[in-house]
């Protein structure tokens, strides 16, 4: 039997791969949380609970002693002091209390590349521009350090956005799809979804020796393509469609800027308009009546192009291209291999959900 | 208080010369943030000088030593919410000061979208209220954030008390609820520590007009923090804690409209300006000493529900922590 000890294992993320790891016959998972409630949904669910923080390395030793692997989903909100105190505890406890032998993952995620509000492409970002990436990094290098100290494996997986029968992002899509809006737009990258299902997957292949120590991305393999995300929660017959557009970044730096030149001739046209009508184009009457056509033509394919896009949902803020960073080796493919093991996981939901409250998907 | 009180006060231009916090460093770094020139620890309360108001946002199950030092003193009380686990408890603490002078945080009651379905409720613009049905809760999240809030004799309850507690407060406040009779309550629950509430409560209103409420606060799956009433003639829904516009439909209609004031649209919607109007209508019905619905004597009925639902949902009267507030600080 192989014990996985879940550590932050009462969020949305870490319950979920709690339930998926139970559908392994020979995994054991087992919740560590620091308050005896907060393993209340947990104890619900069949999941082993212990109750204790890792600051103490006695009750450390008692939490994770007998643990193969050691996965940490904790977070930590609050000032950046804080934050690396919790990472640098948590770390450095798990890998001292733990079995020579015994594996540790670090749960970061793909803002670790370090992506904010204006740097929002899929890449990696020398500078971090959030909190949150710093931090995570923070942990990363600490995880990575500490592990080749102490000659434990150790590995880092950066989770996509989390998808899963609990998951909020799964019901925002869910809810996404049953509105109003029938037609999508998407940007034709992969999307960077990662299902429970595949961390649960990848944590068992990590403890039973089957991946290389690492920073791995977690994002699914092959990927999704955004189509394939929306597709599978509207399920067949939706009349969805889902347009995957090109990147307005990869239609070369030219058009780029004949763009934006245009752009700004229409702002100089909008705004000197009548000054240019009252002062120059009355001199040439047929000229004025063209540029005037021109103006209104244009007003109206504004005016239909903005009636238009109404009906058409267009995310903000996804991140375009390809996240780099190695994936792990052996997950399988969850489009075809999750359905089973999800199916279990409703079941095991279905204690507290009751049967009328579990999404289908 | 650091996110939301104290940058709000300051930006009012408030003077506030101490602030007090079960841990003293915590105090000090807080005070040297917001130039605040006294930071007091738990045990230093005596140390406190006199103000015009007090803001007591310690956890619920803290309050009974700052109820306690109050009751000699002339400031006026804001208390953050949640206030009070049942009425007589609520009572004890009302008694404390005049109603224009104690306020209850529930600042949702200033929000622009409450202030619109309010006003769609008394002008029975779509007929009368006949049903809500209101939800809050995501899978798993069982408290707030806060580091109390797993704590039960800190926080008093789960997220119905801890938070869930606006929907109720809010519906009874649009709805002027002057009496509420819980039917049915189906609650799951470790201790007194609410995890899944279902009830049904039947609301009444001045005019001894009946609505039933439908209540349901869980951390077993994800819901859309949505409150919905229907009306003899619409159903209106929104959501106080998601950016979810104030939507309207006929009965039996397909179609969705989106409702807003014509001159403030749905202004107050974010944390700051909420809580401006709050507590400037507090502050001015403080001036003028006359209770507006900042008062915490309003806020009884919500109270009344509270206690209800966890009488019927795990039984016994209302657990130590708020029993001993209540007995602690009267003299």
């Amino acid at each position: 039997m192989t014990t996985i000890g879940v550590i932050g294992a009462s969020g949305q993320v870490g319950t979920e791969v709690c339930l998926f790891l139970k559908t392994y016959p020979d995994v054991c998972p087992v919740a560590i949380v620091r308050t005896g409630i907060s393993g209340a949904v947990l104890r619900r669910l069949d999941v082993e609970v212990r109750i204790g923080t890792l600051g103490d390395p006695y009750q450390c030793r008692d939490l994770l002693g007998d643990c193969d692997l050691v996965v940490d989903f904790s977070v930590k909100s609050g000032e950046v002091a804080d934050i690396k105190a919790h990472y640098r505890g948590n770390i450095s406890r798990a890998l001292e209390c733990t079995r020579p032998e015994a594996r540790y993952v670090f749960i970061s995620t793909i803002n670790a590349f370090g992506m904010g509000a204006r740097f929002n492409r899929a890449k990696q970002y020398f500078v971090p521009h959030s909190v949150y990436a710093y931090t995570k990094r923070y942990g990363e290098r600490l995880t990575m350090r500490l592990g080749k100290r102490l000659g434990k494996e150790t590995y880092v997986f950066r989770l996509g956005h989390v998808h899963g029968l609990l998951q909020r992002v799964s019901e925002e899509t869910r809810q996404l799809v049953r509105s109003p809006y029938r037609r999508f737009e998407y940007p034709d990258t992969p999307s960077y979804t990662i299902f429970c299902h595949t961390i649960a997957e990848g944590l068992v292949h990590v403890a039973q020796g089957g991946e290389r120590p690492g920073v791995y991305t977690l994002i699914s393999e092959p990927p999704w393509s955004w189509r394939e995300v929306l597709q599978y929660y509207a399920g067949p017959d939706s009349g969805i469609e889902v347009e995957l557009r090109h990147s307005a970044a990869r239609a070369g730096p030219l058009r780029g800027a004949a763009a934006a030149l245009q752009g700004r001739a229409m702002q100089f046209l909008d705004a000197y308009g009548e000054t240019l009508r009252a002062n120059v184009l009355h001199h040439a009457p047929s000229l004025e009546r063209r540029a005037t056509a021109y103006l209104y033509i244009r007003r109206a394919k504004q005016q239909i192009q903005e009636l238009q896009s109404l009906n058409v949902y267009r995310p903000r803020d996804t991140h375009e291209g390809v996240f780099p960073g190695p994936r792990l080796a052996r997950i399988s493919d969850s489009r075809f291999s999750m359905s089973a093991k999800t199916d279990q996981v409703r079941e095991m939901l279905s204690r507290i959900q009751g049967p009328s409250r579990l999404p289908d998907r | 208080m650091f996110k939301s009180h104290l940058p709000l006060l300051r930006a009012l231009g408030a003077d506030i010369p101490w602030i007090l916090d079960i841990d003293k460093t915590r105090a000090q770094a807080v005070a040297k943030a917001f130039a605040i020139p006294l930071a007091l620890g738990a045990d230093e309360l005596a140390l406190a000088t006199a103000t015009g108001v007090v803001l007591v946002a310690c956890p619920y199950g803290s309050r009974a030593p700052y109820y306690r030092f109050l009751v000699g003193r002339p400031a006026a009380i804001y208390v953050e919410k949640p206030i009070a686990r049942s009425v007589s408890e609520l009572e004890r603490i009302c008694e404390l000061r005049p109603d224009y002078a104690l306020a209850a945080g529930f600042l949702h009651r200033s929000a622009g979208v409450t202030t619109i379905v309010k006003a769609l409720i008394e002008d029975e613009v779509f007929g009368n209220l006949r049903r809500v049905r209101s939800e809050f809760g995501t899978a798993t999240v069982i408290s707030s954030g806060g580091s109390f809030a797993k704590e039960i004799a800190l926080a008093g309850g789960g997220q119905l008390f801890e938070s869930a507690i606006h929907n109720i407060d809010t519906v009874c406040y649009m709805g002027g609820i002057s009496r509420a009779v819980v039917r049915e309550c189906r609650m799951e629950a470790e201790g007194q520590f609410d995890l899944h509430t279902e009830a049904r409560v039947q609301l009444t209103d001045a005019r001894g007009r009946e609505i039933e409420l439908e209540l349901l606060v869980t951390c077993f799956h994800n819901t859309q923090y949505e409150i919905e009433m229907e009306f003899d003639r619409a159903r209106l829904s929104f959501s106080l804690f998601k950016r979810k516009p104030l939507t309207v439909r006929a009965l039996q209609g397909q179609r969705n409209y989106r409702l807003l004031d014509a001159a403030q649209a749905d202004h107050p919607r974010d944390a700051y300006d909420v809580l401006y109007v709050f507590w400037t209508d507090f502050l001015s019905g403080l001036e003028v000493q006359r209770p507006n619905y900042t008062s915490a004597r309003t806020t009884m009925v919500t109270a009344s529900i509270i206690e209800q639902l966890y009488r019927l949902g795990v039984g016994g009267e209302a657990h130590s922590p708020a029993t001993a507030s209540t007995n602690l600080f009267l003299p």
